[in-house]
């Protein structure tokens, strides 16, 4: 690569050419950004995200059309990106999550080449391997000094891990971090390292402080949310999954954040410590590691300004990149070191396959994240639900997209019952000799359509406007347009 | 069922239904904005039809605001929404 | 659904839950609006969270505090509102709000009726405004551009003449429009009156009722309170958006006047507004100069002022016979 090409001709005192660049407009002029190009940014600043925005209407303003746009995910900070589209500026789009306005726009065919859905593991693997190859990287960071070393706990508005980040600064061939916080000072420890970074442009403001990090993330107090998560920690004691250096990973969504309350009590209770929680960290993760239930911390993205502060502070409390987190190629990926899982889920039908990407209206509305990589990892995963959410069922005769395969999960933990996938003989097996009722999973389709009604049919046209890419490249499902 | 006045039911709370009832002398009509149109749109008219058909109701002007409830809320909402529009104004 | 929250109703004698919706409603960067009727609060323990009032069918002081977002608190409110409206046989219902709220303000069943930069009217009943519309362009006399007025005329002065007969002949067609609104102490019909009896003999003038849109409470809140306030400056941009985007058209008006506001500050930052907004539609504003009476302009209020001293004869030289007589008669 071209930053480390040294010319050893002049054997004076090195010249010190500076990265840092006055604005981006320059910059891009620099670049020599060209039609059909495939930039990427990453979500790391969720709803409050300003960089996006900022470098895309500055491409747009310079004409440049056709561009791949590679985020890790996209969030409402994205959600007028339509007008993208319209002026031409936006060709395709890879990403893990499709919501909003945006989500609205791809479902009703305003792009006419179809979205990639990529999970996080996914992503990397595509990076890694080369199937993505990414020009250029837009990456926002914090905390940044003169040189390019870039992190996400330090600065005016922290983000903390910036896991998702690292993997684009290490493989796409033209690096640029955009920070609001510059510092003469050395910023170390790094997410980034100077070495993996071309250029620097100092910002007035990376993002919207309140909607990148929330203060504390809420502590559950619907019952309906609490009684999953009590009947999901006693199916995992059951099953033996609580012993003493075990590792295990929950959602950030309502019931899987409660399980996490539930399995304190049990940990306490058996005198367990766990060896690591892994993935989105939360102030209640840092809560068990700094009680000492867990003894590490692994984050790909940290949740509120709680582990913020623990990934600053806490030695224990480990910023990891997507690849290491959950990338299938990768041989030391930390999913596959996952003794239990807890996921949510959009639908879950009869064959256990999961959609997190469309709402029962066929709409993109979620995210693949972490998904299918955790689900194919763990030794047992378990999806928590509702069994209906208002009027729409959760548990179905098919789900609608199938972003993970039925042949990765194991349980399903709702209000109305626990099913237990029927290739895992050895669950059932455990369960039958426990206080934990299992229920045919066909049975809790049956009731749920007994409370909602059968819903219609959503009417499709033939145009695909979204490939689900499993988590190894291939294809797994398509979405269509909704009419 | 004689129409006397308008009525209003229900709420707009996740999962219930806002039934408004105005009684009219043209042919009785339907307007549903839902949060579940597309899925079960065509249910919930029914349902209401089949109530106004059970009271006799043929001239009256329907407006429904519902944001997921289950037909047994609905049901419940569109009939209190009539005995009120029956009764006389105080 | 699953918070302890309760419910309070406020009506307008109860000033001490008045006087703690204010404050509330103040730490939101809004104010209480007095007129209002009816206010419904959502607390936490003893803590006010959420808002909402109503005068009649206005919804507005709506608001939540930011730690509870995202409950359907607004949603709650609302319902609870219209419920409560309907049972007083108040049915169209409409909300002036930050423009932020439109889209949860349109899952209930609202729709946009004019936009501005800062704030939106909205109305559950989209035909209301449609109508008013179709009333409005029912007086149109010609098709020729016509000027406007709007006046309160309470009551009708020889100050209100200069400027009705200054109009008039420098127009085709003069549309003096009264504002409905009745707060004012001459009743709105011995307004209308007392206005078509003073320029009966001037061929072109015609005066129509303003209706809600103009210069209302709901277009204008603090029109009548004389509050100047931050919001003084939205209320200013919907009500003059309303009339040049909208109403202006039904009469092809392209010019409008006004008088020369020496005394209330509100007025003549509104017609500082005037001047800036209604160019956009196309229509000239026209400033004129007060008529003088002893080196005092004539104002409604001092007639107003007069009558309740009960000085009647000192009122004949400022206002036209119809209202000299109307005072007379009030005497009697």
């Amino acid at each position: 690569m071209d930053r480390y090409k040294i010319n050893f001709k002049d054997k004076g005192k090195i010249k010190r050419k500076s990265k840092v660049r006055k604005n981006i407009e320059n910059l891009i002029d620099e670049l020599e950004i060209k039609d059909a190009m495939t930039i990427s940014f990453h979500h790391h600043f969720r709803n409050g995200d300003l960089i996006g925005s900022m470098v895309m209407d500055i491409l747009d303003r310079k004409g440049i059309k056709n561009l791949t746009i590679f985020p890790s995910s996209l969030t409402s900070a994205h959600d007028d990106f339509g007008k993208y589209i319209k002026s031409g500026l936006i060709g395709k789009i890879c990403t893990s999550g499709l919501r909003g306005k945006l989500g609205q726009d791809i479902s009703s065919g305003l792009l006419e080449e179809p979205v990639v859905v990529r999970s996080h593991g996914g992503r990397a693997r595509a990076i890694v391997q080369g199937d993505e190859k990414i020009d250029i990287a837009f990456l926002g960071a914090p905390h940044c000094d003169v040189q390019g070393n870039a992190n996400g706990f330090e600065g005016n508005s922290p983000c903390g891990s910036l896991g998702y980040a690292k993997v684009d600064a290490k493989y796409a061939d033209k690096v640029v971090v955009l920070t609001d916080d510059l510092t003469e000072e050395i910023a170390m420890p790094y997410s980034i390292p100077a070495y993996d970074v071309d250029y620097i442009v100092e910002v007035d403001s990376i993002g919207i402080k309140e909607k990148i990090m929330s203060g504390a993330t809420r502590s559950v107090t619907n019952p309906k949310e609490l009684l999953i998560a009590k009947k999901t920690a006693q199916v995992i004691e059951e099953l033996n999954i609580v012993q003493n250096n075990f590792s295990f990973q929950t959602g950030s969504g309502g019931s899987s954040l409660a399980v996490a309350q539930f399995l304190r009590e049990s940990m306490i209770r058996k005198d367990v410590k766990a060896d690591f929680a892994l993935g989105g960290i939360t102030g209640h993760m840092v809560n068990l590691h700094e009680e000492g239930l867990v003894k590490k911390l692994l984050d790909v993205q940290s949740f509120d300004l709680s582990a913020v502060s623990s990934l600053k502070n806490n030695k224990n409390h480990f910023e990891i990149d997507a690849s290491f987190y959950a990338d299938i190629s990768n041989p030391g990926n930390a999913v596959n070191r996952l003794d239990v899982v807890i996921l949510s889920a959009l639908e879950i039908d009869t064959k256990f396959n999961v959609n997190v990407i469309t709402g029962s209206d066929g709409v993109f509305r979620g995210a693949s994240g972490g998904h299918s990589d955790t689900a194919a990892g763990s030794k047992v995963c378990i999806v928590v639900a509702p069994l209906v959410r208002g009027r729409i069922a959760t548990v179905k005769e098919k789900v609608l997209n199938i972003v993970t395969p039925g042949s990765t999960i194991d349980v399903l933990v709702t209000d109305h019952g626990v099913a237990v996938n029927p290739n895992r003989k050895d669950i059932i097996d455990k369960l039958k000799e426990s206080k934990v009722k299992i229920i045919d999973i066909n049975d809790l389709r049956e009731m749920a359509e007994k409370i909602t009604g059968k819903p219609e049919k959503i009417n499709y046209t033939d145009k695909v406007v979204g490939l689900i890419e499993y988590r190894d490249g291939s294809i797994i499902d398509k979405v269509y347009q909704v009419k | 069922m004689e129409l006397l006045n308008r009525a209003i039911s229900g709420t707009m709370e996740s999962s219930d239904i806002m039934v408004e009832i105005i009684p009219w002398d043209k042919d009785l009509e339907i307007n549903l904005k839902s949060d579940v149109k597309e899925q079960y749109g065509k249910q919930i008219i029914a349902l209401v039809k089949a109530i106004l058909d059970e009271n006799g109701v043929k001239k009256a002007c329907i407006n429904l605001k519902d944001k997921g409830a289950l037909d047994f809320v609905i049901s419940a909402r569109v009939k209190t929404a009539l005995y009120r529009a029956a009764r006389r104004s105080q | 659904m699953f918070d302890n929250f309760s419910k309070k109703y406020i009506y307008s004698q109860n000033t001490r839950g008045r006087k703690t919706t204010s404050d509330f409603l103040k730490t939101l960067g809004l104010s209480f609006d007095e007129n209002v009727n009816i206010t419904i609060n959502i607390l936490d323990g003893k803590r006010i969270i959420a808002t909402a009032s109503a005068e009649k069918n206005l919804i507005k002081c709506i608001g939540v505090d930011e730690n509870y977002r995202s409950k359907g608190l607004m949603n709650t409110l609302i319902s609870e509102i219209i419920s409560h409206q309907y049972d007083n046989n108040i049915y169209d219902l409409s909300i002036i709000t930050k423009i932020e709220n439109e889209k949860v303000i349109q899952s209930l069943g609202f729709e946009t009726i004019c936009e501005t930069e800062n704030i939106i009217l909205m109305e559950n009943n989209k035909n209301k405004f449609k109508k008013y519309l179709e009333n409005i362009s029912k007086n149109k006399v010609a098709n020729e551009q016509s000027s406007a007025i709007v006046m309160n005329l309470n009551p009708i002065t020889k100050g209100h003449m200069y400027l009705i007969e200054k109009a008039s002949k420098e127009s085709e067609q003069v549309y003096i429009f009264i504002v409905s609104e009745d707060k004012s102490k001459v009743p709105f019909e011995t307004r209308v009156k007392l206005a078509k009896e003073s320029t009966k003999f001037l061929k072109n003038v015609k005066i129509i009722e303003g209706g809600d849109y103009i210069i209302s409470s709901k277009t204008f809140p603090t029109y009548f309170s004389k509050n100047v306030d931050e919001w003084i400056n939205n209320y200013c941009n919907l009500d003059l958006k309303l009339f040049g985007k909208y109403i202006a058209k039904e009469l092809n008006i392209r010019k409008r006047y006004v008088g020369k506001e020496p005394y209330c500050e509100l007025t003549s930052f509104y017609n500082k507004k005037m001047k800036e907004i209604l160019p956009l539609y196309n229509i000239q504003v026209t400033e004129i100069e007060r008529l003088e009476k002893n080196q005092k302009a004539i104002s409604a209020s001092l007639v107003r002022k007069l009558a309740e001293e009960g000085n009647i004869s000192q009122i004949k030289e400022l206002v036209p016979e119809a209202t000299y007589k109307y005072y007379i008669s009030k005497e009697d």
